[in-house]
């Protein structure tokens, strides 16, 4: 069991990211040009769009996959 | 030793090859000294000698074993051997410390440091001794320093040019020297490693050039000081603090950045994911010594001063106000090492930085709300740049550490509650200030919009919790805490932006945001759940908000991969409108255009009916429910279960077009049940009016409700309108509805109204099948109803957590601290003061404690100091000053004939402690008995409790300040009882029989009740008090008997724990003799054993 609830923690977070990625991309084209960009700062912009993804509960990060999955596509 | 070394290559190859040729037969010969065996058991390349000599050594060993023959002579010659092989500590035979050659090996070491190639050899030579044999000779070479260390200092410093991991022929002075040193600490005892260390500038020197070291060297310092210094329990914490103090951490640090052209790239990672792990090791785990155990939120108590300010806090709300700003200029900390680390450390920047910090926080929480008033001067303003992406991220991790329990510190948590301040800095730390947050929310950057959003979420749900420990137990009934809790909400909401700003906020985010809007409806959520006088004074019209996520959802045209947060965020609003009065729930409006009017309670049904949604939704089944049984349309014992069934089994059973004819009848009734109820009630009434059963009955029915009654009523106008296609769906869903419920409950009430239903459609020739025939499905309904069941069970264990008690919970609850430790800086301290600060800064309490010390001096010189102030007042201005000097006067001459033999009997330091917070107040209502009681007697006798009597039993002195009166004289009486001396006086003058009989009154107030329990567990924990209370005051019986007789679940489970624990420290064998094995039944009834 708790193999399966990290296996669906990190999907949710993947998808957490990716949904992040994609709603601020406009603002990541900027910081990603801004001069403080470096390219060892790639990993610490991805923990900090992702660490948000904790603020969800097991059960609201089960649903939220479970309707990505079904609707995909 | 020159002989054993020589074993070492060739001895041992020669062994080998011989013995692949030999195969002699061992001789042996009988041993008879000690002397014999040594000879016998010296090197000798002659193989045939040494097996000889070894089988001797065996037979010997064959002997002692087997017993056979003498065994302790053979003992003897085994112990005279070993005597004679012992290593010496004269250092007759380590050559190497003899004088001539220290003074050599001196010699070298100094030499012109140019000179690596005498040098280096040197000191390898010195770290061969050193590890030789287990580092035998390691002490005698480190005390020979004068020598042994020449130069050393300036040796860790030469030159690194040429260095070449495994290739110490070319390592350089520096590398050979930090072996050296490495070595000496490896090989060295806790004591030797202390002297080392004391050396502190070779310490310095071992880190001064970390940095250039190659990656091998550097990641053998790190392994040894970890293994061999940090982790060694022996070596006091204050040698390691001079050792490793902040420029040595920021040497270590700056390895983070670790560089080196010459070697592999995964070395040089290797050495700054050490260098951190070293870190995160010294800065976070205690064992090591450099963190210090510390009080979470409550501060340093830095001098006396500070803790006269926390009992002045104690008494008045607003003395804490005033208190609270001291922190303005810096929180004391006992970590003051981490916190001076802290502020070098660049989290912004660095995510190592950032993870170490805020495990340094995790560690030490102290040091969240010093950091960052120590450092403010980096601000938050929002910038699409990393460095701030890289704070804000460093302010999420920190803001994630949760609370710690009891914030920090069990003892002061009893006392009271943690500064406003700094619990608010660690909620929110300073650097999120309103102005900030509301710049950060502006809609021009959705990044950082969204960040200040999970921030903002963070910071409530800690809120929450924070608010949660001032709550919980006794804490809810006490008037510190409610206000302390009062101040830090009034501190966070001043804190944080208007609802307004995260209206505006959540307004702006644009429709495909799908998981940004979901984070902002929680947002909007929180501020209605944990600070509603924020959010209502916003008037935030919900309504248009949650149509348009209805519209998308709904929408077949959007993109619906992400549904998942979007019934979030519906769910999350469809609550807020649960909050909001001015909600419209049954109007319809046009919700997607060309479907027709809805309203949002029906719009909301469908998809909750939808059996294609994989979510749950929980909470929206909850607040539709919620709002369908304030309207009253359906009892709320049976909530909306039956409707939900039968909705979702007509979708099953029907078309979608046909369900269209189904759906607005629905809104209809349930728009009617709600705009006018008290019309539906009078026709419900009519139906139960023929039924010949009890009002009670009529209530607790499941099944009757409203819309059933308007289901039948308006069934016939839709009639004329609507197909036969139309009426057979409608006609099944009536049937399945009434059928779920009628499976409820049979009630009679409800045949009449589906006969009249029955009537109706016969008149238009439409069939119906009859009540309670439709088979509602477990399979098909199982999805709505395990949910329901899953709510109201969730509800019910969280129920059973909170009422299970377990010891800790007990003790938190009940346990008041014995008291608080000595101060007898006091004995000096009151001479500078006026009698006014005396009386209002608590020093005549602080004083009149020390009576109870454990030493026979302190009490003599308190009495002494007690008399001596005593005059003081009397000789003063002071208004009130002659009943003071009564009470210290009679205080002193009762406790005189005690000083000498032990602490002065408890009853007499409480009383007088509280006394004094009485006389200062001269509009209390014990003043007048207190004044009588002190004029009555210049000594008071170690038999009574002083006072104790005219309160119990006298009148009260108002009549109606009874309460009040007892509250005092059980907060006294607690204080009053702590060491078996004060046991016996209880239990004599029967006390206790007269406290228990008290706390059967069953109108006493909580509160009251608490401190009797108080009283109780105070007992149970001084020797033999268990015992007492059971055997002479019937203490089991009575919990039971208030444990029954309580109605809060939370408080008979406190009850139950009371008596497990007096059962736990009581003489179990007496008590079971005296029970007549009683007890064990007692026990069994309420599931103790």
């Amino acid at each position: 069991m708790p193999q399966d609830s990290t296996q669906s923690q990190q999907a949710f977070s993947a998808l957490y990211l990716q949904r992040v990625t994609q709603e601020l991309s406009e603002d990541l084209d900027k910081v990603r040009n801004a001069d403080d960009f470096k390219v060892e700062s790639v990993p610490f912009l991805v923990h900090a769009l992702q660490q948000g993804a904790q603020q969800f509960s097991a059960s609201q990060q089960g649903a939220v996959l479970k309707t990505s999955e079904s609707r995909q596509g | 030793m020159g002989k054993r070394t020589s074993v070492d290559a060739d001895g041992a190859a020669a062994f080998r090859k011989r013995q692949k040729t030999t195969h002699d037969v061992p001789t042996g010969e009988d041993v008879n000294t000690g002397e014999q065996l040594q000879r016998l058991l010296a090197f000798d390349q002659d193989m045939r000698r040494a097996r000889h000599g070894l089988q001797s050594f065996k037979r010997l060993l064959d002997n002692i074993i087997s017993g056979d023959g003498d065994r302790s002579t053979s003992l003897g010659i085994l112990r005279e051997y070993l005597e004679l092989v012992k290593p010496r500590h004269d250092g007759e035979d380590a050559s190497l410390v003899q004088d001539r050659q220290l003074k050599s090996i001196s010699k070298n070491l100094s030499s012109d440091k140019t000179k690596s190639f005498i040098i280096s050899p040197t000191l390898r030579l010195l770290r061969e001794a050193v590890s030789l044999d287990g580092g035998a000779y390691a002490r005698k070479i480190v005390r020979a320093r004068a020598y042994t260390f020449a130069s050393l200092g300036r040796n860790l410093e030469i030159g690194i040019a040429g260095d070449n991991q495994g290739d110490s022929g070319k390592a350089s002075v520096r590398t050979n020297a930090v072996r050296f040193f490495l070595s000496c600490l490896r090989y060295l005892h806790s004591d030797g490693r202390k002297e080392l260390l004391s050396q502190k500038e070779l310490f310095s020197h071992l880190t001064f050039m970390i940095k250039s070291d190659p990656p091998f060297l550097v990641l053998e310092i790190l392994d040894t000081l970890k293994t061999c210094v940090l982790a060694d329990s022996k070596i006091s914490r204050e040698i390691k603090f001079k050792c490793f103090n902040t420029k040595t951490l920021m040497r270590v640090l700056a390895l983070y950045t670790y560089t080196n052209s010459t070697e592999a790239e995964s070395e040089v990672e290797r050495v700054s994911e050490k260098a951190h792990q070293f870190l995160m090791y010294v800065c976070t785990k205690p064992s090591a010594g450099i963190l210090y155990p510390s009080t979470g939120l409550y501060p340093k108590e830095t001098d006396e001063e500070f803790s006269v300010q926390l009992a002045k806090q104690k008494g008045s709300a607003h003395g804490s106000v005033g208190k609270d700003d001291t922190y303005r200029d810096g929180v004391p900390v006992y970590n003051f090492v981490l916190s001076e680390f802290a502020a070098k450390l660049r989290p912004w920047s660095s995510m190592k930085h950032s993870q170490l910090l805020t495990a340094i926080f995790e560690a030490a929480p102290e040091l969240i709300a010093n950091y960052f008033l120590n450092n403010q001067s980096f601000t938050f303003e929002p910038k699409l740049t990393m460095t701030w992406i890289g704070y804000a991220s460093f302010l999420f991790d920190t803001m994630r550490i949760a609370l710690p329990p009891s914030f920090g510190d069990k003892t002061r948590f009893s006392r009271g509650p943690p500064p406003t301040q700094i619990l608010l800095d660690n909620i929110l730390p300073l650097p999120l200030n309103q102005k900030v947050i509301i710049r950060c929310l502006s809609p021009n950057s959705n990044l950082t919009s969204f960040f200040a959003t999970r921030m903002l979420i963070e910071a409530l749900e800690k809120l929450s919790m924070a608010i949660k420990l001032h709550e919980e137990a006794f804490r809810a009934t006490d008037a510190q805490w409610t206000e302390a809790s009062r101040r830090l909400i009034d501190a966070f909401c001043r804190r944080i932006p208007d609802m307004k700003e995260i209206v505006r906020s959540y307004k702006s985010i644009p429709s495909e945001n799908a998981l940004h809007k979901t984070m902002a409806s929680k947002l909007l959520l929180l501020y209605y759940e944990i600070i509603p006088q924020i959010a209502l004074a916003a008037n935030f019209d919900v309504s248009p908000f949650f149509v348009s996520v209805l519209r998308s959802l709904q929408d077949e045209s959007s993109d619906h991969q992400h549904d998942g947060f979007r019934e979030m965020e519906l769910e999350n609003l469809v609550s807020i409108a649960g909050y909001s009065p001015g909600m419209r729930w049954f109007s319809r409006i046009e919700i997607i255009s060309g479907k027709g009017p809805c309203s949002p309670f029906v719009a909301l049904l469908k998809l909750l009916s939808g059996s294609d949604r994989t979510a749950p939704l929980h909470q929206l089944k909850k607040v539709l429910a919620d709002v369908a049984v304030e309207n009253q349309l359906v009892s709320a014992a049976t909530r909306l279960k039956p409707f939900l069934q039968a909705l979702t089994m007509s979708i099953d059973e029907n078309s979608p077009d046909d369900m269209d004819k189904v759906w607005p009848f629905l809104d209809n009734c349930l728009s009617r049940c709600a705009t006018s109820p008290i019309k539906y009630l009078d026709v419900l009434q009519s139906y139960l009016a023929d039924e010949n059963v009890d009002v009670q009955a009529t209530a607790e029915d499941r099944s009757f409700n409203l819309l059933v009654v308007a289901i039948a009523e308006q069934l016939p106008f839709i009639m004329e309108t609507t197909d036969a296609q139309g009426l057979a769906s409608l006609s099944s869903f009536i049937s399945l509805y009434f059928s779920a419920l009628y499976k409820k409950k049979d009630s009679d009430a409800l045949k009449r109204v589906y006969s009249k239903i029955e009537e109706t459609l016969a008149s238009c020739s439409v069939k119906i099948a009859g009540l309670g025939k439709r088979k509602i499905s477990k399979s098909l309904t199982s999805g709505s109803q395990e949910d329901e069941n899953d709510d109201q069970e969730g509800g019910q264990n969280d129920g059973e957590k909170q009422t299970t008690v377990d010891e800790g919970k007990l003790e938190e609850a009940l346990h008041i601290p014995f008291s608080s430790p000595e101060d007898t800086a006091v004995l000096l301290r009151w001479h500078a003061k006026g009698v006014e600060d005396l009386v209002e800064d608590g020093l005549i309490a602080s004083l009149i404690r020390l009576l109870a010390s454990e030493h026979t001096n302190i009490r003599k010189e308190a009495l002494t100091n007690i008399l001596k102030m005593a005059a003081k007042i009397d000789d003063s201005a002071y208004e009130e000053k002659k009943q003071f000097w009564l009470l210290l006067s009679e205080l002193a001459e009762s406790s005189r004939p005690h000083v000498d033999s032990g602490p002065v009997p408890s009853a007499f330091i409480a009383f007088s402690i509280h006394a004094l917070d009485v006389l200062k107040n001269p509009l209390h209502p014990l003043y007048p008995k207190i004044n009588s009681f002190l004029t009555r007697s210049p000594v008071w006798s170690p038999e009574k409790l002083p006072l104790a009597h005219d309160i119990l039993h006298g009148e009260p002195s108002e009549d109606d300040k009874y309460y009040t009166e007892i509250a005092w004289f059980l907060t006294y009486i607690l204080d009053a009882l702590k060491t078996p001396f004060d046991l016996s006086i209880f239990h004599k003058k029967r006390w206790f029989e007269k406290i228990l009989a008290l706390g059967s009154n069953p109108y006493l107030r909580v509160n009251l009740r608490t401190r009797i329990l108080r009283i109780v567990y105070r007992a149970t924990c001084i020797d033999a008090g268990s015992t007492t209370l059971i055997t002479r005051f019937g203490l089991l019986t009575w919990l039971d008997a208030q444990r029954v007789a309580c109605d809060v679940p939370e408080d008979s489970e406190l009850y139950k724990a009371l008596m497990g624990r007096a059962w736990k420290t009581c003489d179990q064998a007496r008590v079971r003799t005296w029970s007549k094995n009683g007890v064990e039944t007692l026990l069994g009834d309420v599931q103790l054993q």
